[in-house]
């Protein structure tokens, strides 16, 4: 499914953190495309850059330096609200802790981004809804609160939430990190279900068994992006 | 072992209340002034309506007063001057030193004194030698033979007496610096059947009732009153006796029980917000200490041993409020002291002291134990969990938090109209017309001391004043205006006497109605030439004309028979007279001068610049003439106004101050709730706007919260206010109690405080950064 069509196009990227005296490079000189219908997963051992990368990625964070070229657009310029719009058009997040809102019903929460977006109906919305939640097949819990779900279900309503604005990208942080197997796996194979009906995925996971649902997997190590064989000899050394 | 674990724990607690320095100082300073406000007025009551005398079983002692009292005798309900009026001594008065008056003293008129303690303290430094020393009241000597107790200050309504003497027979010493000359059966106080004018006191034998008291005394007291005044109509007053238990500010108890039992309600209202707000605070500070007792009781600790520790928390937290409440209130009550001119009692006594006690106990107990059951209540397990899968809020304690605010919102709204009433009441007060430039007028008074012929006394007096630099004219008047005292005659209108009319008057000198920048109306002002030899003359004001004389001309009608039949030979326009708040009466003015002698009068400089600047050269120039003739409580004229409202100043400036701080606490409850629920609410907000919320759409979404508790507090606090703003009608002046425009600033200020409050949360909230909602993960 994937095409040659770049949706994400990062050079050079850095990202420093700057704490009292110390200096830490999260990212240092990242090269990375992805493009449009392609299922990415970055791994890398803890602390490796994964979640910076993917905040950048989602306009949560802003780069030290590099290019980032978002479906051909520039945006480390952009101001807070263009960021807050793309952010609602063009990008789902799925997180690692659901990130439900308790307060909220299942309805409520998957209509949540597309309530920001300025203008869009209130049938149009509901119609978004139902589809979304039909699609992670969760439509039979609308009116519940998220604390009467399983974490499975949970993260499936997660799911639909970030599917629900129709977006080019799903950006997925752990997805299954707060999951059993089974319910872990059973999220996989509705990431991999969305890919196939043509999403555009970027997941970040540590568990090379869920990178495998991927397309590509690209390693990180140390704030950079390695081959797989590299990575096996940095982590050699790291041991020895 | 009990005291081992209670210094545990208030070690403890000092220790977790120090490291929360801004909650510990916000709830301390809440409780403070919640308490001491309450103090204040718990002690302005106190000493207004239940406060007894500090001597010997005060509780069997009554102020002796006419019943029925529609009608009285001439001079009747008068107290005298307190320069010359003497209280009858006897009173058992605790003394700090010497004796106080015997029987003898009364009967034999001696010339003797006792001090009271603050001015022992004030004009001899507490020296024990002044007993049996000579002081001079109006030039006669007399001894000190006693010093008062600390804290009695006699028993004149609302003002402290510096020394008291017996009864004196001497003419030297008639009340109001009469002249013995005028009316012999006036010469004195105490002889004379016909002069009504002292205030009684009686102590009860232990089992007489007040009724029983005046059953007996009613046979004796109806022969008095015959001697006194001849024959009585039965029809129209029966001779009795009222006993009324000697209790508060004599005089003030009826007039201001209402306005302080209303304050009592608007202060104990600001008292409930506060401790709501501290109720709400330890309550959001429990919940983020949610873990910590979740590790205590996971460790064993029992949930009352937590229970115990936080009681101890609250407590320390009370005592510290109340003892900065007490600071408060004692600055509070001076400041209220020198505002309402009540120079008696104001100071917090024991009573004060119990008062204070028991509301920071009912304080502690209101929020000190409602947050403590979901405190001891934490889930043993919760300290396994580090962190929420899912961003929750406990629906069920929001939406009781937001209750709580709604209903601080609407009893702020309440106290913010009474204040608004108030303090517009205030202002009609201060802008009333008074019918004269009272600006630029200084005012004193003179008692022609020793002097043969009052007449060439003042005349001589006055002369030399107009010339003095700084003086535009100068007259004066038998009574002050807006001191208070009035003289009241029944009126006889060209030799008719009005039945059951009473006609206010006053004696004035020549030129008064320029000197004070009273518009005449037709018609002359008094002259010079008005003297005793030549035919009695009056002015009457506009109400006068209106209601006896409309459809004829004024002048030349007469007023009063006999030797007094005065002609009326001037209109002036209304002004005040007795005080700022009267309403438009008849008035006659007299030329003063035409009587055969003068007692005290009240002089009337108009001055051109300052008018108090100008007092030390015309006390020179009064002492060159008269060295023993000292100028009386001299003081502006308008000042002498504005103090014939200094209760109703000191209420609505009560009432104002506590409207202000119900807003800011109920400011400070609702900024403390936002705050703590956008804290709360972080990664909520910042997953909104990883979702794509705007800072502008988060922004407004804790706005909105606001804005539904505004609401909610509204439409509960509008019905409110109407059903209890109802009784502060006898506290306003010119004021509706339902005041629209009062109403509408009211609305406004509580908007106002809202939005405030809310605003600085709201922007923080705004202000997250949406990687937060990742970095919580």
């Amino acid at each position: 499914m994937a095409t040659n069509d770049k949706l994400i196009d990062i050079e050079d990227l850095t990202k420093v953190f700057y704490t009292d005296e110390v200096e830490t490079h999260a990212l240092s000189g990242v090269h990375l495309t992805i493009s449009r219908g392609e299922y990415v997963a970055m791994s890398g051992p803890s602390g490796c850059g994964k979640s910076t990368l993917l905040s950048i990625l989602g306009l949560l964070d802003t780069p030290t330096g590099g290019k980032y070229l978002l479906n051909g657009q520039p945006v480390e310029n952009l101001s807070f609200g263009d960021r807050s719009r793309i952010r609602n058009q063009e990008i789902g997040f799925i997180f690692q802790s659901f990130n439900l809102i308790g307060d909220l019903t299942v309805e409520e929460n998957v209509e949540l981004p597309l309530t920001y977006r300025a203008g869009m109906p209130s049938a149009e919305r509901k119609k978004r809804v139902k589809e979304a939640l039909e699609r992670v097949n969760m439509a039979h819990r609308m009116r519940h609160y998220p604390a009467q779900l399983s974490g499975g279900q949970q993260q499936r309503v997660a799911v639909a939430r970030a599917l629900a604005g129709s977006p080019s990208i799903l950006l997925a942080d752990e997805p299954t990190g707060n999951l059993d197997s089974k319910n872990g796996e059973a999220v996989m194979h509705l990431l991999s279900d969305l890919h196939r009906e043509g999403s555009t995925i970027c997941m970040v996971t540590h568990d090379s068994r869920f990178a495998k649902h991927a397309q590509r997997e690209v390693h990180l190590f140390d704030g950079k992006v390695v081959s797989e064989q590299e990575l096996k000899k940095l982590e050699e050394e790291v041991e020895a | 072992m009990i005291l081992q674990h209670v210094f545990q724990d208030i070690r403890y607690a000092l220790r977790q209340l120090r490291k929360t320095p801004g909650f510990t100082l916000t709830v301390v300073l809440m409780l403070a002034l919640g308490i001491g406000a309450n103090t204040a007025v718990f002690s302005v009551m106190n000493a207004i309506l239940m406060q007894l005398l500090p001597v010997r079983h005060p509780e069997g002692l009554s102020y002796v007063r006419m019943a029925n009292g529609q009608w009285e005798p001439s001079g009747a309900g008068n107290t005298g001057d307190s320069n010359t009026s003497f209280s009858e001594a006897s009173f058992e008065a605790l003394r700090e030193r010497g004796r106080g008056f015997t029987l003898n003293d009364e009967k034999n008129h001696t010339p003797t004194a006792v001090l009271s303690y603050d001015y022992w303290a004030r004009s001899y430094a507490r020296d024990p030698a002044v007993v049996g020393q000579t002081i001079y009241v109006k030039g006669i000597p007399m001894t000190v033979v006693g010093i008062a107790a600390h804290g009695f200050k006699g028993i004149e309504p609302a003002t402290a007496t510096d020394f008291w003497i017996p009864l004196q027979n001497r003419t030297e010493l008639n009340a109001w610096g009469m002249p013995s000359a005028v009316d012999a059966s006036i010469n004195h106080l105490y002889s004379s059947p016909k002069w009504w004018s002292l205030r009684m006191m009686a102590r009860l034998r232990p089992g007489i009732t007040p009724i029983q008291a005046q059953q007996a005394l009613a046979g004796t007291f109806g022969e008095a009153a015959k001697l006194g005044i001849g024959s009585i109509d039965p029809k129209q007053w029966k001779p009795l006796l009222d006993f009324v238990p000697a209790r508060g500010i004599a005089g003030y108890n009826e007039e201001y029980r209402e306005p302080v039992r209303i304050l009592m309600g608007l202060v104990a209202l600001v008292l409930l917000i506060a401790c709501t707000n501290v109720a709400m605070m330890v309550q959001a500070r429990n919940t983020m200490r949610q873990r910590e007792f979740s590790l205590r009781l996971a460790i064993g600790a029992s949930r009352w041993s937590i229970f115990r520790q936080l009681l101890s928390e609250s407590l320390l937290l009370v005592v510290a409020g109340a003892a900065l409440g007490w600071l408060f209130a004692l600055s509070a009550t001076r400041a209220l002291s020198m505002w309402s001119g009540i120079e008696t009692g104001l100071n917090p006594d024991r009573s004060v002291l119990l008062f204070t006690l028991a509301i920071s106990a009912a304080a502690a107990l209101g929020f000190g134990l409602v947050p403590l059951w979901s405190a001891t209540h934490a889930p043993v397990a919760g300290v396994l969990r580090s962190t929420a899968a899912n961003v929750t809020t406990n629906r069920t304690r929001v939406l009781g938090g937001r209750i709580v605010l709604a209903g601080q919102v609407a009893i702020c709204l309440v106290l913010l109209m009474a204040a608004m009433l108030l303090l517009r009441t205030l202002r009609n007060y201060g802008t009333q017309n008074l019918g004269m430039q009272a600006q630029g007028l200084l005012v004193f008074g003179v008692t022609p001391q020793g002097q043969s012929d009052t007449h060439v006394f003042y005349r001589t007096l006055l002369d030399r004043l107009r010339q003095a630099p700084g003086v535009e004219s100068v007259s004066m008047a038998e009574n002050r205006p807006g001191s208070g005292w009035t003289d009241n005659n029944d009126l006889m209108l060209d030799g008719v006497e009005k039945e059951g009319v009473s006609l206010r008057s006053n004696g004035v000198g020549a030129g008064f109605f320029h000197t004070m920048g009273v518009p005449i109306l037709a018609g002359r002002d008094i002259a010079e030439s008005d003297g005793p030899d030549t035919p009695r003359v009056a002015l009457v004001n506009e109400t006068f004309v209106k209601k006896f004389l409309t459809s004829t001309n004024p002048l030349g009608h007469v007023l009063g028979g006999d030797k007094y039949r005065c002609t009326i030979v001037g209109v002036v326009q209304d002004s005040k007279y007795n005080g700022v708040d009267e309403k438009p009466m008849p008035m006659a003015y007299y030329a003063q001068m035409q009587g055969s002698a003068l007692g005290t009068m009240h002089i009337e400089v108009r001055t051109r610049g300052e008018a108090m600047a100008i007092l030390p050269e015309l006390r020179k120039i009064a002492a060159a003439l008269y060295p023993n003739v000292p100028l009386e409580k001299p003081i502006t004229q308008e000042e002498q106004f504005s103090k014939s409202y200094a209760q109703q100043r000191m209420f609505a400036a009560m009432g104002g101050f506590f409207g202000v701080l119900a807003a800011l606490l109920v400011a400070t409850g609702l900024y403390g709730t936002h705050s703590f629920r956008v804290n709360r609410r972080t990664t909520e907000i910042g997953v909104r706007m990883a979702l794509g919320a705007t800072r502008g759409q988060v922004l407004a979404m804790v706005m909105r919260e606001s804005v539904w508790i505004l609401a909610g507090g509204l439409a509960a606090g509008i019905p409110l206010t109407f059903f209890a703003i109802r009784p502060l009608k006898s506290m306003l002046y010119q004021m509706s109690p339902f005041d629209a425009a009062s109403f509408a600033v009211a609305i406004a200020a509580m908007i106002a405080v809202a939005g405030c409050a809310a605003l600085l949360p709201a922007r923080r909230a705004a202000s997250i950064e949406p990687m937060q909602a990742l970095r919580a993960e």
